[in-house]
C-alpha cells in the first residue's frame, strides 16, 4: 500500500549493507582493543614494561588490514547465524505459542487478523500468543517473506474486540509499510543472545548459593554487556515509525479513538518489564522498558495526543475509561443469575430438546433407559437456565462413557483415587475429579487460567475469598510453608506434593509438585485464586 | 515528418494512458470479487445460525423466516444495485435476528451459539473492510478518468464511472454490536 514491494526489496538491500559495515565497525572496535590489552598484559608478566618501547603496543598497518579481515569474517559470521529463523528464536524466546482455536478470544484475534488484512489486500500473516499476563503485541517479518503478529494473553483478556482491531491494524501497518523487517533484524543481532541468557539466568540456580552467586553475577556483566550494544544498534530506529504505523492504522481501521484507548491501556499496565522481552522492546507497540535517552518508541501521551485530535475528541473520554477499567473486573465476573432450587439441583430431572419441542423432565434412572439419547442432545436441568449438550453436563458424562469402556485414565485423584476427567477450564487443559471436584492443573496452564477472564463467580466465591485473603495473610507473614508439609501424592510422578500458599497477594493453600510443576486444586479453590488474583489485578492498575 | 512524430507521440502517450486505466479497472474489480467472496461467507453462515437458534426460538419463527427470506433474496441479486438492496435487508433481519438473542440468556451462553456470532460480526467486518477497499479502488479509477487530459482517452474507448457500494445510512457502518 504505502510502498511497492520492488522499493522494499531494494531499501532492504541498502539497510542489510549497511548493518554489516556497523557491525564490522563494532567487531573491529572491540577486537583492536582486546589485541592491545593483550599486548600490554604479555609485556607487564613476561618482559620489562618500564623499558619496552612505547611504539610496539600500537597495532602496524599490517596488523591493522588481519584485524580488519578478521573483523570483516566474524561480523559476517554473526549476521548470517543471527538472521537465520529469527521470527523462531524470537517466539522461543518470548515463550510465544500458536494460537488455540477452539478457545474463543483466539479465534477472535485470528478474524480480527483475517478482516484487517481484507483491508489491505495483502497476504497472509499468521497469529502468535505469548501466555503470559503482562499487556503489548509485536510483529515479526523473516528473510523469506514470512510476517507474524503477536499478542499477550494478558493484551487478549483485556481489550474489546475494536481496540484488539486497532492493535492488529497497527501492526499489519509495521508490516506492510517494511520497517516491521528492519526492526526484527535490528533486534535479532544482539537481543537474541541477550533475550537468550535472560531466559536463561531466570531458571538458574538460586542465588542464596555462592556458585549461584558468581554465576548470576557473570551472567549478569555478559547481559549487560550485550543489552548496550543492542541499544546502540537499536537506536538506529527512527521513532517516526511508530507515528506512521498510528497513521496507517487509523487509515484502515477509521476508528482513531480505539487505538487511543488501547494505547492507553497499554501504557497503564504491566508491559513487560523485567522480562526476556525487553530484549525486543522495539518490536512491540508499546515500548516494554522504561522510557529513556534510548527509547526506541516516542512518548506515548504524544501518541494519544495525536490520536485523540484525529477523533476530535479530548481526554474525558479516556479518564472515563479508566473509572470502567478499574471496575471492569471483579464486578462483571459476579454471576448475577439467580438460583432456582438452590442445591438441590441434583435430585430434579432434565429436559430433552428432541423433535424440536422439550420432552421431560426425565430423572437420572429414566435418562439411562432411553435408547435415542446421544451425547449432541440439547438438554436443560429442571429449574436451571442453562441449555448445554448432553455430553457437556458434568453429572450425565457417566451415561455416555459406556459407549467407549476402555476409557484409560491419565491421572488419578491425590484424595478418592479415581481416575481424573479432562476438563476444559477457561479454555486451558486441566484434569479433574468428578467425585471431589478437585482439578490438577499444570503451571502453564495455570497462567492462562488466571489471566483470562471468562468465567463468572458466585457471591459465595467472593464471600470465601475475602475470608481466605484476610486469615491467611496473617500466617504468610509468620512463615510460608505450612507445617503439615507432605499429605497428598502427585498425580503424575507419584513423589510428594508440598502444601503452601500460592503467594501473599493469594494466599490460597495450594499442593504443589515441585518435580513436574503441576498444581492440585481443591474444590472452588481455583475460584477463589481467580477472584484474589484480579482483586490484585485491579490494585495494580489503581496504583500506577 | 514533425507530423508524424507528434502523431506517434501522441499515440504512445494514449497507449500508455490507457494501460493505466485498464489496471486500475482491473483492480476495481479485483476488489468486487473480494466483497462477493466475504457476501457468499455471509449467505453460507445464516443457515449454521438458524439451525442453532432453532432449538431456543421456538416463538420467535418470524424473525427466523425473515432472515431466511432475505438470504434468498441476496443470493439472487445480480446486480450492484439490486445486491445493494438485498444486502441492507439481510443486515436488518440479521441484526434483529441477533437482538432477539439477547433476550435468551441460555442461547446467548451456548458455545456453538458464541462461535457463531462471532463468527457473523468477523463475517460483517469483513464485508465493511472489503467494501472500504472496494469504494477507495473505485475512487481513484473514478478520478483518473474524470482527470483534464485522461478523460479524453476514457471517452475514446467509452470506458464509464464505476459505482460505489453504498450503505443506507451511516448509523450502518456500524458492525451489528452484540455484547459477547
Amino acid at each position: 500500500m504505502a510502498y511497492s514491494f520492488v522499493e522494499i526489496q531494494k531499501r532492504k538491500t541498502y539497510f542489510i549493507v549497511f548493518l554489516t559495515i556497523l557491525l564490522i565497525i563494532i567487531y573491529f572496535a572491540t577486537i583492536w582493543i582486546l589485541w592491545l590489552a593483550a599486548k600490554i598484559y604479555f609485556v607487564s608478566v613476561f618482559m620489562d614494561f618500564q623499558n619496552f618501547p612505547k611504539k610496539f603496543f600500537f597495532p602496524s598497518f599490517k596488523e591493522n588490514v588481519i584485524l580488519f579481515i578478521i573483523a570483516i569474517k566474524i561480523a559476517l559470521i554473526h549476521f548470517f547465524i543471527s538472521s537465520k529463523n529469527m521470527s523462531k528464536k524470537i517466539f522461543y524466546i518470548l515463550k510465544a505459542e500458536p494460537m488455540d482455536l477452539s478457545y474463543l478470544k483466539h479465534q477472535q484475534l485470528k478474524n480480527i487478523i483475517d478482516e484487517v488484512l481484507i483491508a489491505t489486500g495483502s497476504s497472509q500473516i499468521e497469529g502468535r500468543v505469548i501466555n503470559t499476563a503482562f499487556c503489548n503485541a509485536f510483529s515479526t517479518a523473516d528473510f523469506d517473506g514470512k510476517v507474524y503478529i503477536g499478542v499477550t494473553e494478558g493484551l487478549l483478556s483485556k481489550l474489546n474486540r475494536s481496540q484488539l482491531e486497532a492493535v492488529v491494524a497497527h501492526e499489519v501497518a509495521h508490516i506492510i509499510s517494511g520497517d516491521c523487517f528492519y526492526t526484527t533484524v535490528v533486534c535479532s543481532m544482539f537481543g537474541i543472545y541477550e533475550g537468550f541468557l535472560e531466559r536463561i539466568s531466570e531458571n538458574l540456580v538460586p542465588i542464596e548459593t555462592v556458585s549461584g552467586f558468581i554465576t548470576k553475577s557473570i551472567l549478569y556483566c555478559i547481559i549487560s554487556f550485550i543489552s548496550a550494544l543492542n541499544n546502540l544498534v537499536v537506536s538506529l530506529l527512527s521513532q517516526q515509525r511508530e507515528f506512521r504505523a498510528d497513521a496507517i492504522a487509523v487509515k484502515l481501521t477509521r476508528n482513531p479513538l480505539a487505538l487511543a484507548e488501547s494505547l492507553y491501556i497499554i501504557s497503564k499496565t504491566w508491559r513487560g518489564k523485567s522480562t526476556a522481552s525487553e530484549a525486543f522492546s522495539p518490536l512491540f507497540i508499546v515500548e516494554t522498558k522504561d522510557a529513556s535517552e534510548f527509547s526506541t518508541h516516542p512518548p506515548i501521551e504524544e501518541r494519544i495526543n495525536i490520536l485523540m485530535n484525529m477523533a476530535h475528541a479530548d481526554h474525558s473520554v479516556l479518564e472515563k475509561m479508566m473509572e470502567n477499567m478499574y471496575f471492569r473486573t471483579g464486578n462483571i465476573r459476579k454471576d448475577t443469575t439467580p438460583k432456582i432450587g438452590g442445591k438441590t439441583k441434583t435430585q430434579k430431572g432434565w429436559f430433552i430438546f428432541k423433535d424440536n419441542k422439550w420432552q421431560g423432565p426425565f430423572s437420572f434412572s429414566e435418562l439411562t433407559q432411553l435408547n435415542w439419547l446421544t451425547g449432541d442432545h440439547l438438554i436443560c436441568r429442571e429449574g436451571a437456565l442453562t441449555v448445554k449438550k448432553a455430553c457437556e453436563d458434568f453429572d450425565l458424562i457417566s451415561l455416555f462413557k459406556p459407549l467407549h469402556k476402555e476409557v484409560s485414565y491419565k491421572y488419578s485423584c491425590p484424595h478418592c483415587y479415581h481416575g481424573l476427567e479432562e476438563l476444559k477450564y477457561e479454555w486451558a487443559s486441566t484434569y479433574r475429579c468428578p467425585i471431589c471436584k478437585g482439578i490438577l492443573v499444570s503451571r502453564s496452564e495455570l497462567n492462562k487460567i488466571l489471566i483470562r477472564e471468562e468465567r463468572s463467580f458466585s457471591e459465595e466465591i467472593f464471600q470465601q475469598a475475602e475470608m481466605v485473603k484476610k486469615e491467611k495473610q496473617e500466617r504468610f507473614r509468620k512463615i510460608q510453608q505450612i507445617h503439615t508439609p507432605f499429605v497428598l501424592n502427585c498425580p503424575k510422578c507419584g513423589k510428594k506434593m508440598r502444601r503452601r500458599l500460592f503467594s501473599y497477594e493469594a494466599p490460597v493453600e495450594i499442593d504443589v509438585c515441585i518435580w513436574c510443576d503441576i498444581f492440585w486444586f481443591d474444590a472452588e479453590e481455583l475460584d477463589i485464586m481467580q477472584v484474589l488474583y484480579d482483586q490484585n489485578l485491579n490494585k495494580d492498575i489503581l496504583l500506577e | 515528418m514533425w507530423l508524424l512524430l507528434l502523431i506517434l507521440i501522441i499515440l504512445l502517450w494514449v497507449i500508455s494512458v490507457y494501460n493505466v486505466i485498464v489496471a486500475k479497472r482491473n483492480n476495481v474489480d479485483n476488489a468486487w470479487a473480494q466483497i462477493e467472496v466475504q457476501l457468499k461467507r455471509r449467505h453460507d453462515l445464516i443457515p449454521n445460525l438458524v439451525k442453532v437458534a432453532k432449538g431456543y426460538l421456538a416463538y420467535e419463527r418470524e424473525t427466523l423466516e425473515n432472515v431466511i427470506k432475505a438470504r434468498t433474496q441476496a443470493m439472487q441479486a445480480i446486480n450492484i444495485k439490486d445486491k445493494e438492496t438485498a444486502e441492507n435487508f439481510l443486515t436488518s433481519a440479521l441484526r434483529s435476528l441477533l437482538f432477539v438473542v439477547e433476550n435468551y440468556p441460555d442461547l446467548k451462553a451456548n458455545q456453538n451459539m458464541l462461535k457463531l456470532q462471532e463468527e457473523i460480526i468477523s463475517t460483517e467486518n469483513r464485508i465493511a473492510f472489503a467494501r472500504q477497499y472496494y469504494n477507495d479502488e473505485v475512487m481513484r479509477f473514478n478520478i483518473t478518468i474524470q482527470q483534464f487530459p485522461f478523460c479524453f482517452v476514457a471517452r475514446m474507448f467509452c470506458i464509464s464511472k464505476k459505482e460505489l457500494f453504498k450503505i443506507e445510512d451511516s448509523s450502518q457502518k456500524e458492525p451489528p454490536k452484540v455484547k459477547l
